[in-house]
């Protein structure tokens, strides 16, 4: 999928760096992901896989470095950040209107994503009575709402059924013929021969391995 | 014109949902709705209705008032700051996370404040006028508009102040902490006529936020004179508390930019 001709990445990490204290868990790490990729970045719990997320989206700020994004992004977080007391029909109109989509837009997105999930059954119910893993499938499907070019997600099938992860599986494969790029955070790989890039972060820096 | 209408939506939208949110919590329903009503029928059973001389700060002077029904008005008072506090400290606190997210997905972050600002302030004037309705039930207060605007803008200062709490301790516990010691040590108690009437640190009582919001409440509840000067410092109080929580919010709640 690595174009041939030049081209401006979708997403590009500069030489990040980041402290807890006096504890270093970003020491230069960079990276480039391309239209089209599917990048895995892996390593140990705790290894600061989730702290170089929250930066690449921009919810947390690096002590150092850049981050150049090509586009739109969707982010889903590790934790589902939802209202308990509101449905996944409301939590979809409310980020559909932060994306800017119209109610109409929003709403067709919403049954294709709840079709596509699973979730149908429980669009109704507030999110404290949805089970682990249906929360998980509204967080990543307000990721994927407004179709965004560039996806970053952090451990998006953490308690998915099998099923579901099939599904995903499917939707990541459609998605990335169609030129999205995904960020993805995991601790385990499984197929491994599915990444175009796979980086490794080991003590604040990212190994890459491309295929 | 088309962003600011876009922007007015984008606030509309997140308010009615912030509103939704708190509003389905059974625990915040039985706090907005029973407990006011709890305290007015505990004032009624335990207190006499009989004339006590209190001195009425606002007015500088001794007056025999209805010991229930002065009660009623400080204890509604009381209730009402009580009840707005916790409520703006809960449209903050916890809340940052996904507000943060809310930003990356294109609101602005004025807009998510201006949304928790309008549910404040409609949540702070449905508890006041709620209180009101209480107290009218229980007596005929002189100027039911002004006990009123008594109880509005002492809920407004506490629900502010409650805001602030929320955006600058991160921990629940201590910022629960906070929230019971400055309403109960204030509204609670500080402000009772019988009890600054007998204080030898007026001064002190006076100086406090939920001073001139209470005395405002009870001139108008008991008497004829006029309470502009209760009002204005009321409205003042209110201004530097909202003004305090919004500083608060600006330094406490690191939202991200919008790229």
């Amino acid at each position: 999928m690595r174009p041939t001709e030049p081209r401006r990445p979708a997403l590009a990490a500069r030489d990040l760096y980041k402290n807890y204290g006096r504890r270093a868990v970003l020491r230069g790490a960079r990276f480039e992901a391309w239209p089209g990729e599917l990048v895995a970045v892996l390593g140990e719990n705790g290894g600061g896989k989730s702290t170089l997320l929250r930066i690449l989206a921009g919810t947390m700020r690096a002590d150092r470095g850049s981050v150049v994004r090509g586009g739109a992004m969707g982010y889903c977080p590790q934790d589902c950040l939802l209202y308990p007391h509101l449905t996944p029909d409301e939590h979809l109109a409310l980020f559909g209107r932060g994306y800017g989509l119209t109610p109409a837009t929003t709403r067709v997105r919403a049954d294709a994503l709840a079709g596509t999930f699973g979730f149908e059954r429980d669009r109704g119910r507030v999110v404290n009575e949805l089970s682990g893993g249906t929360r998980q499938k509204v967080s990543l499907s307000i990721a994927l709402l407004h179709d965004p070019p560039v996806l970053l997600l952090d451990e998006p099938y953490a308690g998915f059924d099998v099923e579901t992860y099939e599904r995903f599986v499917a939707y990541s494969r459609e998605a990335t013929s169609r030129g999205v790029c995904i960020v993805l955070v995991t601790h385990i790989a499984f197929e491994r021969d599915r990444f175009d890039q796979r980086l490794h972060l080991r003590e604040g820096i990212l190994h890459a391995e491309t295929r | 014109m088309p962003r600011l209408v876009d922007g007015a939506g984008r606030v509309a939208i997140a308010a009615r949902m912030l509103a939704m949110d708190l509003l389905r919590r059974r625990v915040t329903l039985l706090l907005l709705f029973v407990v006011p009503a709890l305290f007015d029928a505990i004032v009624f059973a335990t207190t006499a209705s009989r004339p006590v001389d209190v001195l009425v700060a606002a007015l500088g002077r001794t007056s025999a008032l209805d010991n229930r029904q002065l009660t009623l008005v400080f204890m509604g008072g009381a209730a009402v700051s009580f009840l707005t506090c916790f409520l703006g400290f809960n449209l903050v606190h916890k809340r940052r996370d996904v507000d943060a997210r809310l930003v990356l997905a294109g609101f602005r972050a004025h807009e998510l404040l201006t949304a928790k600002l309008v549910v404040l302030l409609s949540l702070v004037a449905l508890l006041a006028v709620y209180e009101t309705a209480m107290l009218y039930l229980c007596f005929a207060p002189r100027h039911v508009l002004g006990v009123g605007c008594g109880l509005l803008l002492g809920g407004l200062v506490y629900g502010s102040l409650g805001f602030a709490v929320g955006a600058i301790f991160t921990r629940e516990l201590e910022a629960i902490f906070v929230i019971v010691l400055l309403t109960n040590v204030d509204v609670g108690w500080l402000q009772n006529p019988i009890y600054y009437a007998t204080s030898e640190r007026r001064g002190l009582i006076e100086n406090l936020p939920g001073h001139y919001p209470t005395q405002l409440a009870i001139v108008s509840a008991f008497t004829d004179e006029a309470a502009s000067s209760a009002a204005l410092h009321s409205l003042a109080c209110a201004a530097a508390a909202l003004a305090a929580a919004l500083l608060a919010f600006a330094l406490r709640v690191h939202l991200p930019r919008r790229s």
